[in-house]
């Protein structure tokens, strides 16, 4: 196969698996580290995507300006982050100055709302979606003076680099808010509100700050995706993708970063290795006489059942996530696997409690 | 610091009535409790003394009547508000965080303390009032027994440095060993001068450690006094001490 088909292929794959990386981590960080449930996740999502498009296409064309240029599109980040933060700020104040669940609900309601006005706003392009120009491209071309092909796959891998960047700062960002002391009210939070209050941690404030930090950074792995992609419609942010983080989250462990990195690449890359599959691997699916007996499907098509089976396997066997809401650590393993008898027995003693 | 005199009490409760839905809780409470003093409040199940805790570090909101702590309107302020104006509260059922070593706990009891070295030698401090805690410094809370937890949660409540603890049932649940250590303790804070205001449905030995109680019932203060008066009291003893 020649490079520019599996650099199209893998290409997508990688920018995609890290956008997701982003997007769980940051689900993570609200309903894993601090013990919120949000369902929206996928509507913040949806609005850095609409914010982006909105810069790059329904601005320019509305207000007459020419088209967007580099400026614009550097500009879509931040914007895509504040206006998610924004919307972050309206749907999480109400609902979190309150105790229980009023969060699930007002968040499944955000994303339904946000994908509804999409569908019936003739500004934002109806179900038909909005297209997104090709800034960046157009920037190595023209003012980078790169030929067609060389520009393609520069593209491709600043998208790739763009994608891991964002997930990488995710990571660091969460990282090192967690082990601050905020961290730990927050941890005291998700453990027992009453408890944390009593010890002087502002609850609303927090989870405040939780929730709309989270909706700020799937905004901005929302203004990637866009901007990768070239195009939003409403049904890319419905609710059933936003399921899908939320089980990334969940097999991943509640409160692990290792684990919610580790489910979303297994969870992103089964599909894409089953489509790999010969067609002659088939399994026999129903039992059906009018088409003659025994159904078979191939694995190709599978992909929901194997990604059900993996959830059912993970909640039978570890229902804490696969990594709990421990991290991954070299220096660990490394003792762990070559260290003296008593320090892994102590580890494991640690690991055990 | 504010009432160097001593004659202003750290906290005043006047005529406090709270309620739960339709149902009164609390009717005119009033109480106070002076700088240095360990003051006990004791009822029966449901009389209201966690009620008259709670309504004095925010969690509930009272209808009626005034909170003053360090001559400073209080009632009605958000829980975390009141802690960092010095008056924690250790819960009942210790609560302390089961996921988090006794060490992380506790740095989180100073939460809204700012001043690392200080907040150190406090554990320090701890380590030596409650010695199990520096025997288990790296364990997670929650393999703790009952009674070190609550120790734990004692140690934890004290962090913060407050000028009032308050403490809700802490022998609740423990053997009686345990519960003999828990009021050893409070003695010995009680001998480093920390004013506190103990709930206790142990009335005997609540009565046996404080200087003076409050007896609730039914939402109405019943009786007042010294320790030792309400402890020969024939109506205490027939009620509470078992005769």
């Amino acid at each position: 196969m020649d490079f520019d088909k599996l650099l199209n292929f893998w290409g997508h794959h990688l920018v995609m698996a890290g956008v997701w990386i982003a997007l769980a981590l940051s689900l993570n960080l609200i309903n894993g580290f601090t013990g919120l449930f949000s369902l929206g996740h996928q509507g913040f999502w949806g609005v850095g995507a609409y914010v982006t498009a909105v810069v790059l296409t329904v601005l320019p064309a509305e207000m007459g300006w020419a088209d967007a240029g580099m400026l614009s599109f550097l500009m879509t980040f931040p914007l895509a982050m504040l206006v998610a933060a924004l919307f972050g700020l309206i749907v999480g104040v109400p609902c979190l100055r309150m105790r229980g669940d009023y969060l699930a609900i007002a968040t499944l309601g955000f994303g339904e709302i946000f994908r509804n006005i999409a569908i019936n706003s003739e500004w934002l392009g109806t179900s038909q979606g909005l297209s997104v120009p090709n800034v960046f491209r157009a920037f190595l071309q023209e003012q980078i003076g790169l030929e067609r092909m060389a520009a393609r796959r520069a593209e491709m891998f600043f998208y790739i680099a763009l994608s891991w960047a964002v997930a990488l700062l995710t990571l660091l960002l969460l990282r090192n808010l967690m082990r601050s002391a905020h961290g730990r009210a927050i941890t005291a939070i998700r453990d027992d509100e009453t408890a944390a209050e009593l010890l002087g941690v502002n609850l609303t404030r927090y989870k405040v700050l939780v929730f709309v930090l989270g909706a700020a950074l799937a905004g901005l792995a929302g203004a990637v995706y866009a901007n990768y992609q070239r195009y939003v419609s409403p049904n890319q942010f419905g609710f059933m993708q936003g399921v899908i983080f939320l089980v990334i989250v969940v097999m991943g462990g509640m409160g692990s970063f290792s684990g919610t990195i580790l489910a979303a690449l297994l969870i992103y890359a089964v599909p894409v290795f089953l489509t790999f599959a010969p067609d002659t691997w088939v399994i026999p699916i129903f039992y059906d006489p009018t088409q003659g007996g025994v159904v078979h499907r191939s694995l190709k098509d599978l992909w929901q059942v194997f990604f059900s089976l993996m959830l059912i396997i993970v909640v039978l066997l570890r229902p804490q996530g696969l990594m709990g809401n421990r991290e991954f650590s070299l220096v660990k393993l490394w003792r762990r696997l070559f260290g003296k008898k008593s320090e892994s027995a102590s580890t494991s003693g640690e690991a055990g409690a | 610091m504010s009432a160097p005199n001593g004659s202003a009490p750290v906290l005043r409760v006047d005529g406090l009535d709270v309620f739960y839905g339709g149902i009164q809780a609390l009717r005119g409470v009033s109480l106070d409790v002076r700088k240095g003093e360990l003051v006990t409040l004791i009822g029966c199940n449901g009389a209201g003394k966690s009620t008259t805790l709670k309504t004095v570090s925010g969690m509930l909101k009272p209808k009626a009547g005034k909170v003053v702590f360090q001559e400073q309107p209080i009632e009605g302020r958000p829980s975390h508000d009141i802690v960092r104006r010095g008056l924690a509260l250790c819960p009942e059922g210790r609560r302390i965080f089961p996921n988090l070593t006794v060490d992380e706990n506790l740095d989180l009891g100073a939460y809204i303390r700012s001043d690392r070295a200080e907040i150190r030698s406090d554990r320090d401090k701890m380590r030596g009032l409650f010695p199990i805690l520096a025997e288990r410094a790296k364990q997670l809370a929650g393999t703790l027994s009952g009674g070190e937890q609550q120790m734990l949660a004692i140690a934890r409540a004290l962090m913060s440095r407050p000028k009032l603890l308050m403490l809700d049932e802490p022998s609740l649940g423990l053997a009686p060993k345990l519960v003999e250590q828990i009021f050893q303790v409070l003695a010995n804070l009680k001998r480093e001068h920390v004013t506190i205001l103990l709930v206790e449905q142990n009335a005997r030995q609540a009565l046996q450690v404080a200087d003076r109680g409050y007896v609730l019932e039914t939402g109405r203060i019943v009786k007042d006094g010294p320790a030792r008066a309400l402890a020969d009291d024939p109506d205490v003893r027939k009620a509470y001490l078992g005769g």
